[in-house]
């Protein structure tokens, strides 16, 4: 009996010393990106939730430290520096836009911190030899172009007009599809762009609609797609309009209403998540994501919600990993150990689909993770091929 | 750039020039006769907005919440002033009251027309009461005083938006679906509706000011203000009136705009730096030139981001220079003159 008190004492004291995993989070959950952030946000607590209630990462308390962006790339870079040097954070989710994200890249290699963003760009991750410890989760812009072109083709699209967001996340929309229109035979007319707080397109969707593109490409987020989707039908637009897989989430399909019908975009598996293949490797991770977050949040998950949990199993994965060889209390030595193990993901299935990171790839993600869906009365119809 | 395109243009510019139009009438009539520059305008917008979203849709009424607190408050301060001590119990308590009444009654799903007009009234009055509260007080200061009260208010009336109705964004039915054809151009119901609201309300503030002896104290009250107040006319009582048209002006702005631009919690600031800049453009002393000023930059912000695509804004911001350089030089050759 004295020897099971001791066992239990030992093991409470064991348990009170077990150093807590310090996870910071960077997200936008006041300004323009707002309704990404907030799905984010919702998504990182219930992960945090569920993995302390199953006794933790290898008996470690999992914290997440959430601060607020607004957005804004310079107030990113502060939140970074806090949640590294205060809360002495282990690694680091951030950014949930482009700008942002690109914003904190310096700052995090200099001090050595592994960063998993949730942003779409590619030049987070590329050039690989300079993005050493930064790795993101959506998937990368060109692998949603792609796609997307490729289903102009298949419509019969000849000539496409874009506009865009004229940050990171816009433009890189723009060179991606500069590389993927030629590609497969698509005509670029016009290209507008507009600053992320602008409000009144309607002088941008003039001039695209005198250039008479077959179709439209929008690269923004919401609101501001829909501000130029309704620009575009208000100046007399006739033809396809083509939105991003950065418009996913109920605040598009809230405010664009029946206006949307027969609007094409590029998503994410985990918004059609209930008209899966099951031969995808990834689905039974989606649907136990959709299940939990449905019933924890009485709502289905936008993109971005599935960005930030797939941040959270990576780095889950990661640390299991690496706390059977290095103790959370040696932070640069967990930070260095973290950042290999991320790269060293194979085949983890995940709900943006199946992550193959390598030192060449930090976005780890193929075209499987790209879905063609037209919108209908307010909910997405998978385009079938 | 084709005819067509251009009137496009030309309509667009303007029915978004309106909306600067009715700020910058704010802004001027709160400036001539309390010299106060508001930077708060583009605020009272947003309460609009969202108060009329909000009483149209069942979620916070935010706007009437800020009312109730501001009412309450003005109360407060006008027993202490009076040193009525015996009746402090009756802003606290019948605040207290008010509160406790709009959080309890049912969400109310009001008619657009009729959650506008409340709407328009509740701003007008907080207007009014914010002018008792933050301006009043120091009424003799200077007017850089009054722009840091003001930016205050800004940056505090943003922050409540945020505190009620949340980050995000929020679209308001139109008057009408639809547009009518004029000259090869698609003007919508709703433009029109900017438009001849517009037009309206200088209509009506025209014979207030000209028609109506209170109307003629506030223009008295701006000319001079020790010589208003000999002759009777309370500035106080004129800065109450002034706040409470140019926020209820502004807040029929912003219930125009809702519809063209959602309504969110930061949209103020832009338009009332826009309207600003109308003001400026006009000379910031006179009405018609507060209203051409905004068309102006309605219609130059049309054409040039039809021209730039993202700088539009930039422009029209960078206007404000040359404008007040070319406004000095001509008032000093005027003063040269004999």
């Amino acid at each position: 009996m004295i020897m099971g008190l001791l066992a239990a004492g030992s093991l409470l004291f064991g348990a009170a010393y077990a150093q807590d995993i310090v996870i910071g989070a960077a997200i936008a959950q006041t300004g323009p990106a707002s309704s990404l952030g907030s799905g984010e946000v919702d998504a990182l607590k219930l992960f945090e939730q569920q993995v302390n209630q199953a006794g933790g990462i290898m008996g470690h308390n999992l914290k997440i430290v959430v601060l607020d962006t607004a957005s804004d790339p310079s107030k990113a870079v502060l939140d970074v520096r806090k949640l590294v040097s205060e809360n002495n954070a282990l690694a680091v989710v951030c950014c949930t836009t482009s700008p942002e994200s690109l914003a904190v890249i310096d700052t995090l290699q200099r001090d050595q911190v592994p960063n998993i963003s949730l942003a779409a760009s590619a030049s987070i991750v590329q050039p690989a030899s300079d993005r050493h410890w930064v790795f993101k989760t959506p998937p990368l812009d060109s692998v949603m172009v792609t796609r997307e072109v490729a289903d102009m083709v298949a419509q019969g699209v000849g000539t496409v007009g874009f506009i865009g967001f004229n940050d990171a996340y816009g433009q890189g929309g723009l060179t991606e599809l500069k590389k993927a229109a030629p590609e497969q035979g698509v005509d670029i007319v016009d290209t507008e762009s507009f600053a992320r707080t602008d409000t009144n397109l309607s002088s941008q969707a003039r001039k695209l609609v005198n250039a008479d593109p077959d179709a439209v490409l929008i690269w923004a987020i919401p609101p501001a797609g829909n501000v130029a989707q309704k620009a575009l039908q208000d100046a007399g637009y006739q033809g396809v309009i083509y939105q991003s897989y950065g418009m996913t989430n109920e605040t598009f399909l809230r405010l664009g209403g029946a206006s949307l019908n027969g609007t094409r975009l590029s998503v994410l598996p985990v918004i059609v998540h209930d008209k899966l293949p099951g031969a995808l490797p990834f689905a039974s991770v989606v649907q136990d994501f959709v299940g939990q977050y449905q019933k924890t949040y009485g709502a289905t998950p936008s993109s971005f919600a599935g960005h930030a949990w797939d941040a959270g199993l990576i780095l889950q994965a990661a640390a299991t990993k690496v706390l059977a060889s290095t103790s959370p209390d040696d932070t640069a030595a967990f930070r260095s150990a973290l950042r290999d193990a991320i790269e060293g993901l194979q085949g983890f299935q995940a709900v943006d689909g199946t992550f193959n990171f390598s030192p060449d790839d930090h976005s780890g993600l193929g075209s499987t993770s790209a879905v063609m869906v037209t919108v209908q009365d307010g909910a997405y119809q998978v385009v079938q091929p | 750039m084709t005819a067509a395109t251009a009137l496009f243009l030309l309509v667009n510019g303007l029915t978004n020039g309106a909306i600067y139009a009715l700020l910058g009438l704010g802004i001027v009539l709160i400036y001539n006769v309390t010299r106060v520059i508001n930077i708060a305008q583009g605020e009272f917008v947003m309460l609009g907005a969202l108060t009329a979203v909000g009483l149209s849709t069942g979620r916070a009424a935010g706007g009437l919440t800020l009312a109730v607190l501001a009412g309450a408050a003005w109360a407060l301060v006008a027993c202490l002033r009076r040193r009525l001590w015996a009746w402090l119990w009756l802003p606290v308590l019948g605040g207290a009251g008010l509160w406790w009444l709009l959080g309890a009654l049912p969400a109310w799903h009001l008619p657009p027309l009729l959650a506008a007009l409340v709407a328009a009234v509740t701003v007008a009055f907080v207007g009014a009461a914010l002018y008792r509260l933050t301006i009043e007080p120091v009424a003799g200061a200077g007017e850089v005083v009054f722009l840091i009260i003001t930016t205050g208010l800004y940056l505090g009336l943003q922050g409540l938006g945020l505190l009620f109705w949340g980050p995000g964004s929020f679209s308001f039915p139109s008057v009408h679906a639809g547009a009518i054809r004029a000259g090869g151009v698609r003007v919508s119901y709703q433009s029109l509706l900017v438009l001849l609201a517009t037009l309206l309300i200088l209509v009506l503030l025209w014979l207030f000011f000209e028609r109506t002896l209170f109307g003629k104290a506030l223009r008295a009250a701006a000319m001079n203000r020790a010589g208003a107040r000999l002759v009777g006319i309370s500035p106080s009582r004129a800065g109450i009136v002034a706040f409470a048209i140019s926020a209820g002006l502004s807040a029929v702005a912003g219930v125009l705009i809702a519809p063209v631009t959602y309504a969110t919690y930061d949209m103020g600031l832009s338009l009332g730096l826009k309207g600003f800049v109308g003001a400026v453009v006009g000379g910031l002393a006179g009405y018609p030139g507060a209203v051409l000023g905004g068309l102006a930059v309605g219609v130059l912000e049309a054409f040039a981001a039809y021209s730039t695509s993202a700088y539009g804004e930039a422009i029209v911001y960078g206007l404000i220079i040359p404008i007040l350089l070319l406004r000095v030089l001509v008032l000093r050759r005027k003063a040269a003159m004999p």
